[in-house]
């Protein structure tokens, strides 16, 4: 790192609270193995981040950062379940890659975080028109709106899509 | 070198205002009602500002995102993360439909089986198994990842078996005179005559194995012989011909019990049959290929018969991720 003095407070902060946070952890998680590699990214996540000399209640922080990250971990665990599934009904055949698998994947957390935060509605009619290329007006027909809406919705989801990320 | 630096940052963050028009403008585009004024109307947006191009830039870049997940289980996924069960069966209906059309005819009978998988009307998940008592007391038992119908007439009970194992106990019918009993794969047909019995569709055959009386196989393709399977026995067919009768395997019938029986079995062998009961990829290092593996490992668990492997060969699980496993040499 570098700045002396963040990796001093990293680091006090890592042999004082390491161990419970792994606790934490283990008890929202129920495994040790996982437990224990999203405590390493806790710490990873707060030494790149660029106001750590300011920690005033370490915990009450840590768990701030730890339950993003554990939030993080069942989203791509429901992604990877839902993908897998998916892949299971293709014919072997057609089962793409193991690289392209993990490409896809990567892609998908991607596409699912920037949408997550969305209405159903609205993600189903961004879905239906960017991946299974519908018109609006059959997209209107199967969620019993009106075109104009989807029209609306498209425009809603695509600012989501644009704004991830970004300071509300 | 400082300003310039500056200076990027701020292009690449267009107001939210701008993200704002350019979303509406996308919005519009999709509407497939752009005609050469509204089309001239965009070209004048993004020669306005520079702004205006880098926000139109990044509508791009989400759109490609999309267009690069052609495959179906990509599009599968993305729907059944943002609607109910129901919705997801309905579209995949959808897309067999649509594939069954488009796609050249090899692929038919996959099509037919993924399609028919989702219509049968018993199914069990990966890792899944279960007990089954039907009208006439004949108990069946679903692996997992499988598929079967019933369907029992006035003239014969027939399991047809859509895909994956399924262990039959037959029992004598309550209907005088006794209907046959009948389970039918993609391959073939087999008659059951008073009896116990495996059948496994692997994909590329079905495999028969018998424990207790006999079982007679017929072909798809009727013209060619057929064979009787004898207790103690198993053998396998696929459309065209049937491998002569050897010793039945034990796995094929202690799986009901929860148990992977290993005899002596290649470790590859081994891989693929765990696989079976596990979500996500397990794979292996080529070099263990020669190792044999004996003995009895949980099915319910199969980290745990992987833990097992570990203490008993020169083997280590390695994790890459949850549903990403590997073994390796110690």
């Amino acid at each position: 790192m570098s700045s002396g003095l963040v990796s001093e407070t990293v680091h006090a902060l890592y042999s004082d609270h390491h161990g419970w946070l792994s606790g934490w952890l283990r008890r929202k998680l129920g495994c040790t193995h996982q437990a224990a590699d999203l405590a390493q990214d806790v710490f990873v996540r707060i030494m790149s981040s660029p106001s750590q000399h300011t920690i005033r209640e370490p915990r009450a922080y840590l768990t701030h950062v730890a339950h993003g990250l554990v939030v993080n971990h069942w989203r791509r665990r429901e992604v990877e379940q839902a993908y897998l599934d998916a892949l299971m009904h293709l014919p072997p055949s057609m089962v793409p890659s193991v690289e392209q698998r993990l490409m896809v994947l990567e892609t998908l957390f991607e596409i699912e975080r920037m949408l997550s935060g969305l209405p159903v509605k609205v993600r189903q009619a961004f879905l239906l028109s960017q991946m299974d290329g519908m018109k609006y007006a059959d997209i209107a027909t199967e969620l019993h709106v009106s075109e104009r809406m989807v029209k609306k919705y498209m425009a809603q989801a695509m600012l989501a899509c644009l704004t991830l990320g970004r300071a509300v | 070198m400082e300003a310039l630096v500056d200076n990027n940052h701020i292009a690449a963050n267009p107001s939210y205002a701008t993200l704002q028009q350019a979303a509406e403008w996308f919005a519009m585009l999709h509407a497939g009602e752009f005609d050469t004024e509204e089309r001239a109307a965009l070209q004048a947006w993004l020669e306005q500002d520079n702004a205006h191009r880098l926000a139109w830039q990044q509508v791009e870049n989400v759109m490609r995102k999309f267009q690069h997940m052609g495959d179906d289980a990509a599009r599968q996924t993305l729907h059944t993360l943002s609607q109910g069960r129901r919705r997801v069966v309905k579209s995949i209906l959808a897309l067999c439909l649509i594939s069954a059309g488009g796609w050249s005819i090899a692929r038919q009978p996959a099509v037919q089986q993924w399609s028919g998988i989702l219509m049968a009307q018993h199914t069990t998940r990966i890792g899944e198994r279960r007990r089954m008592q039907l009208a006439d007391g004949s108990i069946l038992w679903l692996n997992t990842a499988s598929a079967v119908n019933i369907d029992y007439s006035a003239s014969q009970r027939h399991i047809q078996l859509v895909a994956g194992e399924v262990w039959v106990q037959t029992a004598t019918d309550t209907m005088q005179p006794g209907r046959p009993f009948i389970v039918s794969t993609r391959h073939g047909q087999l008659q059951a005559l008073g009896t116990r019995f495996n059948v496994l569709d692997d994909g590329q055959r079905s495999h028969v194995a018998v424990f207790e009386g006999a079982v007679a196989i017929r072909l798809q393709q009727a013209d060619q012989p057929g064979l009787i399977v004898q207790a103690g026995e198993q053998s396998s067919f696929d459309g065209i011909s049937i491998q002569p009768a050897h010793e039945a395997d034990p796995a094929m019938e202690s799986w009901t019990r929860g148990m992977l029986v290993a005899d002596n079995l290649p470790l590859p062998e081994f891989v693929a049959r765990l696989e079976r009961y596990r979500r996500g990829h397990l794979g292996y290092d080529p070099a263990l290929s020669h190792l044999r593996i004996v003995g009895a490992f949980p099915l319910q668990d199969t980290d745990r018969a992987l833990h097992l492997l570990e203490q008993t060969l020169p083997v280590r699980v390695h994790r890459l991720l949850p549903w990403w496993v590997t073994l390796e040499s110690t």
